[in-house]
């Protein structure tokens, strides 16, 4: 079971990555007038929401009853 | 003067305008990722109600894991493309027509063009949509071996290429220098200036 998760937080820590970077370009390079400050913010909120919706239901889902492909696997050799 | 919008930016060079894309050069992006926030949408709201046996003990954690990272990973596509549009501008000041492109994360071009240097500048708008939302492409051509400057999705190209040509006009008396864009008039047609009029039945005649 836990290599879905560590599929996902692989996943998400690329996502994480690719974000710093897009952040960081945008502050970098930011003009005067500031308006892709307020966008940067509007992306940071909505995906913070998202991870923590995420979160909430990865930890309701029952991991417990996840077979494991890797033992399956294994147990026929 | 508060802040710099470019680096080589001089201390008493003033923006006029800053040219950003139209808003409709990101529809294509809009359109894709509105299409995966629905599939998303409805994967949460449909989907456990048409296959229950779907979302139950194992299915439901893989279900959970793909609209998670499905909605996640289209926001930062959105995102991704917004900061391209956002830093791909073209400047005019006092001084110069600076374009910066940034076509991707490490993929960064400033291109910088003394306003001396503009011999002729012409903009055009092609298709249905670009009349309805007054866009355009505006096309300065350079002097020497410079390559053009082309600015796309421009909005109101005419009034962007009319604002060029005064800037460089104003820079030209400011400095004393009759080239460029002034002495360009007479050969072609489309400088904006002073734009030639041809008269179908002979010479024009001013009453």
């Amino acid at each position: 079971m836990a290599i879905f998760l560590l599929i996902y937080i692989i996943l998400c820590l690329a996502w994480f990555v690719w974000a710093g970077l897009l952040t960081f370009l945008t502050l970098k390079y930011k003009y005067p007038d500031k308006s892709g400050v307020g966008v940067l913010l509007v992306f940071w909120a909505v995906s913070i929401t998202i991870f923590i919706v995420s979160a909430v239901f990865i930890a309701r889902a029952d991991w417990h009853s996840v077979p494991d492909i890797f033992s399956n696997l294994t147990m026929g050799y | 003067m508060s802040e710099k919008y470019f680096e080589s930016q001089q201390e008493d060079e003033d923006v006029i305008i800053l040219v950003r894309r139209h808003i409709i050069a990101l529809v294509p992006v809009i359109a894709m990722s509105a299409l995966l926030y629905l599939i998303g949408l409805l994967a949460v709201l449909v989907f456990p109600f048409i296959l229950p046996v779907m979302v139950q003990g194992f299915a439901y954690n893989i279900y959970v894991i793909v609209v998670s990272l499905l909605f996640l990973f289209t926001t930062i596509f959105v995102f991704n493309n917004w900061v391209l549009h956002y830093l791909h501008v073209a400047i005019l000041t006092t001084e110069h027509l600076v374009e910066i492109d940034q076509a991707g994360l490490f993929s960064r071009k400033i291109s910088e063009l003394a306003l001396e240097k503009i011999q002729d500048v012409s903009s055009s708008q092609e298709g249905l949509i670009n009349t309805m939302f007054d866009i355009g492409e505006v096309e300065i051509q350079t002097a020497g071996e410079a390559p053009n400057f082309v600015i796309e999705y421009a909005p109101d190209p005419s009034k962007t290429a009319q604002k060029i040509m005064e800037t460089e006009e104003i820079y030209c008396e400011k400095h004393g220098i009759r080239t460029g864009a002034n002495s360009s008039n007479a050969n072609n047609n489309t400088t904006l200036n002073q734009p030639t009029i041809e008269y179908p039945g002979g010479e024009w005649e001013q009453k």
